[in-house]
């Protein structure tokens, strides 16, 4: 199990969590809103965020 | 540098990039992977990446198959390279924008696309580049408009069992431990 975790609220913008991510070399940052968690932000989330 | 969408592929890949020989052994990838740290390695014909290979092809090659029990490494298969690699490898053009790289591998479900100039390897656009390339070009969309949801979690006291068959059911490589009660707290300093 790995620990490093990358969380953030669903708010944030994308910009932060690929900033975040990559400082962590991690490749997905988990969303927590009222303190549950609501999803994930994967590779391809990210990808989808940029594709044409 | 600014970076744009429409940026060049070329001006955010990494040029230094590893790469094995489709006469190499599967010992010599694996040292190869050791030694630079890396998962994944085009196979190159000449100068041009005719495919690809990976940890996970020397696992199904039939190595380390007693290493999660404490027992002696099973040898690695007498095979090249290039026997077992994945092809075609998915290229992409020094000139092609971030938004259409992105773009394959969106739709390829890859995370690297492997860059030739006029069919020689030049570069590599990894996953780590596209972060860069986001938090660069300042994207604010917020992250609930943008992920997958909902999140898998198996209880902190699952098997390692449960969890690959919790993995296997979504369809998903990756999974979160979680206690049932207790969250991952969200640092104050990162609370938008």
């Amino acid at each position: 199990m790995n620990h490093a975790l990358v969380c953030l609220h669903g708010k944030a913008p994308l910009h932060r969590a690929a900033t975040l991510a990559s400082a962590a070399r991690a490749r997905r940052v988990l969303v927590i809103e009222d303190r549950r968690v609501a999803g994930v932000t994967t590779p391809h989330d990210f990808a989808r965020a940029l594709s044409v | 540098m600014r970076t744009h969408l429409s940026t060049p592929v070329s001006k955010l890949m990494v040029t230094d990039v590893a790469t094995v020989s489709t006469t190499d052994s599967l010992t010599e990838v694996e040292a190869l992977f050791d030694r630079r740290g890396c998962s994944i390695a085009p196979v190159m014909d000449g100068d041009r990446a005719i495919g690809v290979i990976s940890r996970t092809d020397l696992l199904r090659a039939g190595r380390r198959e007693a290493a999660g029990h404490g027992g002696a490494l099973a040898p690695l298969a007498a095979k090249r390279a290039g026997d077992i690699a994945t092809r075609p490898a998915v290229t992409a053009g020094p000139r092609e924008s971030v938004s259409e790289v992105a773009t394959t591998m969106l739709k390829r479900r890859i995370h690297r696309v492997f860059i030739q100039t006029e069919d020689k390897l030049t570069g590599v656009f990894s996953t780590q580049d596209l972060l860069y390339a986001i938090s660069a070009a300042r994207i604010t969309t917020p992250l609930r408009e943008v992920m997958s949801k909902p999140a898998f979690t198996v209880p902190l006291d699952a098997t390692i069992a449960h969890a690959t068959d919790r993995l296997a059911a979504a369809h998903v490589s990756g999974a979160r431990r979680c206690s049932p009660t207790r969250y991952p707290p969200i640092p104050r300093s990162r609370t938008p």
